[in-house]
């Protein structure tokens, strides 16, 4: 970001794109290059957190198929085999047999004969090609644990941790921007000083001791709020509140630093001088300024609050995405873990996307040209 | 604030609830207070929850997705939960298996209405009803059975279970690929209505086996036309007292009483919940605002201490042990020689563990096969805590006073109870035989590969018995059973499993089996720390919930009484 030059013609900018034809064009074409160039380099970056995690799953010890007691390991081993094309591929390489199993393809009662397949959890590019092309054709392939496909249960998770992540979006900005302003505009006095406390202390407070607090009071010993579970909407507050919190906290440190910075410029002193009121003042030149900071940091926030609902997920037993990640490391069902990384990387690669894109809506100066 | 409490709130506290929420996070983090006394009250005043008061149906829950609704290949607690009601076996487990004074009480007729077992002991003969239905209205037939198992028994088919059905005449063989005519096992439909099983030996706890849902007949039709999707709710038929009405995955199953189960009037539950909750706390603060009847899960030592006294409480006795399992196969090793594991057996105090470090929540074990199985009577004192002797014993074995004894690793899976254990042993084994321990924790999956492979030296361990006979005991330490992992083999052993195998009076077998549980005991690879017991709530208005070793609750044999109307909720509306 560069430094304002003009300050006063800065803010009697319109606001927007609106009303910018001569340059409209131009911007609109570099956006879309920009946008393009951005979206191939995320496919690259997407392959290569695919070929490192799919390593790397294999190199944990242990496999989906060993249980406490002597199982059928053999056969579940074989179940899900991903040296196994799971359709057609052309000239499929030579598969070595598993040693002491001899796989029996079944349909229902149905015996057709022995195929050979490579162990599970031993890495080969052979499983590397099969996945990419399960990928290709839109697949996730299935859990290695349970009856369903990885699409299917990452599916039914996603749209409750979305919610949550929005949720707990508006919660942080909500008490968060109003916060950071009047500690801002109040600076060195005792709301500032009030607020600012409660913002370190937010910052500090992780959420796997703040969520059973809120249970705590308000479940258990107020009964306002379901403890565990996501019925109805309601059951969804404590669990956006324990995980907005924290961003809440941090955004109003982020709205004063802004506030501050924004406040003592040139233009606020002329709008100032202008005669228009302080509300004015704050409300139309100060606080787009002053909101840059938060508006930057809206995207890793949200892309934060998507992937780092975890802790809160099991907390409050929440049917998301993060519960699915933890289980699916532990149970090492290996195609479930690669859906959620890439399903979480691809989060996080869109959302800095559109944060970048969207911050020109804010400060038009910024360039898409390198 | 207001934006968010305006736009859907259905109660009116709820308002007030964000405006505190808010209060205590923003203005006041660090006023703990009203939290802990909340805690402290609600800790005072137990009684005061209602277990189920919220819930809308009778309701429970499971610590897990089931990972299959398919009862030929499913193997864990949360699915046997499902399978039990949703499907029938021959046979079904009876509602406890506390007090009985045979076997034969276990079990219950299911699909079957009686049995006749020939005079050798090996052959039974099933006799269907004629009005047990599948939930799409079909009649159960025996062919519905033979074809279901002769599924499990496909070669390489992923049964966990297959080897339960290992004791019907040549199906070892059929399932390993070397008989391939059907035919040949022991399984013949007579007609429609009867179903004749042989066995390899005779085997007393078949019945027992039967009631087990490897053994549940499944749709085949189906099945062979929709592959694994057959379990579905959309596509799923069902033979039980109940049908699955939905699935939401990491939430919830709903099942719904079956208008074609044949003793469908003595199904008093019209419906039931199965909640989803993998967290054991979430489990208990679930149970504790009134959205479970049955926490469904045992709870762990450090959750259900503080509920001890509640009236909702149950304590179960278990078919389980804990023990730690030894690795006989370094030659290195000192655990090789017997006298040292012996040793080390003598010198824990179970007791203690049980009553100081465990908190009298489980059973003190001196034995490997659990107390109290029907006709069974445990051999002798079995180990018992004797730190004299387990001195001499260490001295005999060129270790006096532990000198010279390498420093061994005690291996154990990431939990709470285990470590405390753990370390319980660990300072036992310095304080009596002067030897130091190294306590190694692994993830599960780590762990559990450890132990396959025996990479270890002394292991926790647990078993849990699959039907009420030793023989789910000891069967597991024969020479090259997959459950031993400990290298240990033993010819006299072996040959006592054989003997009561074949032995047709169940009198003599018992003996045959206490003589090999004697020798497990004088110089095998264990040393029982104790027996499990199932540590759960349960609404105290619940009836016909029976204490049940195999944690094995049929829904058909519950009632609700209509609710009580819930006390000291006001708060919740």
């Amino acid at each position: 970001m560069r430094p304002f030059h003009d300050a006063a013609r800065f803010y009697e900018r319109p606001t927007g794109l609106v009303g910018r034809s001569p340059l409209r064009t131009n911007a609109e074409s570099a956006v879309t290059r920009f946008i393009i160039r951005r979206l191939l380099s995320s496919v690259v970056v997407i392959l290569i957190i695919i070929t490192l995690s799919l390593w790397i799953t294999r190199q944990a010890p242990s496999n989906p198929c060993l249980q406490e007691r002597e199982a059928n390991a053999c056969a579940c081993i074989k179940e899900h085999a991903l040296d196994r094309p799971i359709f057609p591929v052309h000239n499929p390489p030579p598969l070595t047999p598993l040693e002491g199993c001899q796989y029996w393809e079944s349909s229902g009662s149905l015996v057709l004969g022995p195929i050979e397949v490579l162990p599970l959890s031993e890495w080969s590019e052979t499983q590397y090609v099969i996945y990419v092309a399960t990928l290709l054709q839109g697949s996730l392939g299935g859990s290695m644990v349970t009856d369903r496909t990885v699409l299917e249960t990452l599916g039914a998770a996603l749209p409750y941790t979305i919610q949550l992540g929005i949720q707990a979006l508006l919660i942080a900005l909500l008490i968060g921007v109003p916060a950071g302003l009047i500690a801002g505009l109040r600076q060195n006095t005792l709301p500032d000083y009030g607020v600012m406390t409660v913002a370190m202390v937010g910052v500090s407070i992780p959420n796997f001791v703040l969520g059973p607090l809120l249970i705590m009071l308000f479940s258990l010993k107020l009964g306002w709020f379901t403890a565990v579970g996501w019925e109805s909407w309601s059951d969804s507050v404590l669990p956006s509140i324990t995980l907005g919190l924290f961003y809440a906290a941090y955004i109003a440190r982020l709205t004063r630093g802004g506030m501050l910075e924004v406040i003592r410029k040139d233009y606020i002193r002329t709008a100032r001088a202008k005669g228009l009121t302080e509300q004015i003042v704050v409300l139309r030149h100060a606080l787009k300024g002053a909101l840059l900071p938060v508006v930057s940091y809206l995207g890793p926030a949200f892309a934060a609050l998507l992937t780092g609902s975890v802790v809160v997920e099991e907390i409050f037993n929440l049917p998301g995405v993060g519960t699915h990640f933890v289980r699916s490391a532990l149970n090492r069902d290996y195609n479930l873990v690669l859906g959620t990384i890439i399903l979480y990387s691809s989060l996080l690669v869109v959302l800095n996307l559109v944060v970048d894109i969207l911050y020109t809506v804010l400060d038009p100066r910024v360039s898409y040209d390198d | 604030m207001v934006m968010i409490s305006a736009k859907t709130m259905g109660k009116r506290a709820l308002a007030g609830a964000l405006v505190g929420a808010m209060a205590l996070s923003v203005w006041g983090c660090d006023k703990k207070q009203p939290a802990a006394g909340g805690q402290g009250e609600a800790r005072g005043g137990q009684a005061e929850f209602v277990a189920g008061s919220e819930a809308d149906m009778f309701t429970f829950a499971v610590a897990a997705d089931p990972q299959t609704l398919d009862p030929g290949r499913m193997s864990g607690a949360p699915e046997g939960r499902i399978a039990f009601n949703l499907f029938e076996g021959l046979m079904m487990p009876g509602p406890t298996t506390e007090d009985l004074d045979d076997a034969s009480e276990l079990v219950v007729p299911g699909v079957a209405e009686s049995f006749e077992l020939s005079e050798d002991g090996r052959t039974y003969t099933f006799k269907l009803r004629d009005d047990a239905k599948w939930s799409n209205g079909k009649a159960v037939t025996a062919s519905d059975f033979e074809r279901s198992w002769r599924r499990v028994l496909t070669p390489d088919f992923p049964s966990d279970y297959q080897s339960f059905m290992w004791v019907i005449q040549n199906a070892e063989a059929f399932s390993k690929g070397e008989v391939t005519e059907w035919s040949e096992v022991g399984v013949k439909v007579i007609d429609d209505r009867t179903l004749e099983v042989t066995l390899t030996q005779p085997t007393p706890y078949f019945p027992e086996l039967v009631a087990f849902y490897t053994f549940f007949p499944v749709p085949m039709d189906l099945v062979e036309e929709k592959g694994n999707d057959w379990t579905r709710p959309e596509n799923i038929i069902t033979n039980g007292p109940y049908e699955l009405e939905s699935y939401r995955e990491q939430q919830d199953l709903l099942l719904k009483k079956s208008e074609n189960y044949w003793d469908k009037a003595n199904v008093a539950l019209d419906q039931a919940r199965i909640r989803i909750i993998q967290d054991t706390n979430a489990a208990v603060n679930a149970y504790r605002t009134g959205e479970l009847h049955w926490s469904g899960t045992s709870l762990p030592v450090a959750q259900i201490t503080g509920l001890l006294t509640h009236p909702d409480y149950m304590q179960e006795p278990m078919l389980g042990t804990y023990y730690y399992r030894i690795n006989v196969t370094d030659e290195e090793s000192p655990l090789t020689d017997n006298r040292v594991r012996q040793a080390l057996a003598m010198s824990v105090d179970s007791r203690s563990l049980v009553e100081d470090t465990m908190n009298n929540l489980f059973t003190v074990a001196n034995h490997f096969v659990p107390q109290g199985l029907p006709g069974y009577e445990s051999p002798g004192e079995g180990i018992t805590y004797d730190v004299a002797r387990a001195k001499e014993l260490l001295a005999e074995a060129g270790y006096p006073d532990g000198e010279g004894f390498p420093r061994i690793q005690l291996l154990y899976n990431v939990d709470e109870n285990h470590k405390l254990i753990a370390e319980a042993v660990q300072s036992m084994w310095k304080r009596n035989l002067g030897i130091d321990i190294q306590l190694v924790n692994k993830e599960w999956r780590t762990y559990l590969q450890d132990v396959s492979s025996m990479n270890y030296e002394i292991a926790r361990a647990g078993w849990i018995g699959d039907y009420n006979d030793p023989m789910t005991f000891l069967d597991m330490w024969e020479t090259g059973n997959g459950n031993n992992n400990t290298g240990w083999s033993d010819e006299e052993y072996d040959a006592l499993l054989n003997q009561a195998r074949a032995e047709r009076d169940p009198a003599q077998r018992m003996k045959l089996l206490a003589q090999a549980e004697a020798i497990v005991l004088e110089r095998g690879p264990v040393i029982p720390v104790y027996y499990y017991t199932n540590n759960v709530l349960v609404s105290r208005f619940l009836e016909g919930f029976e204490p049940h070793n195999r944690d094995i609750h049929l829904l058909k044999y519950m009632s609700l009484p209509e609710a009580p109307a819930a006390e000291g909720t006001e708060a919740s509306e």
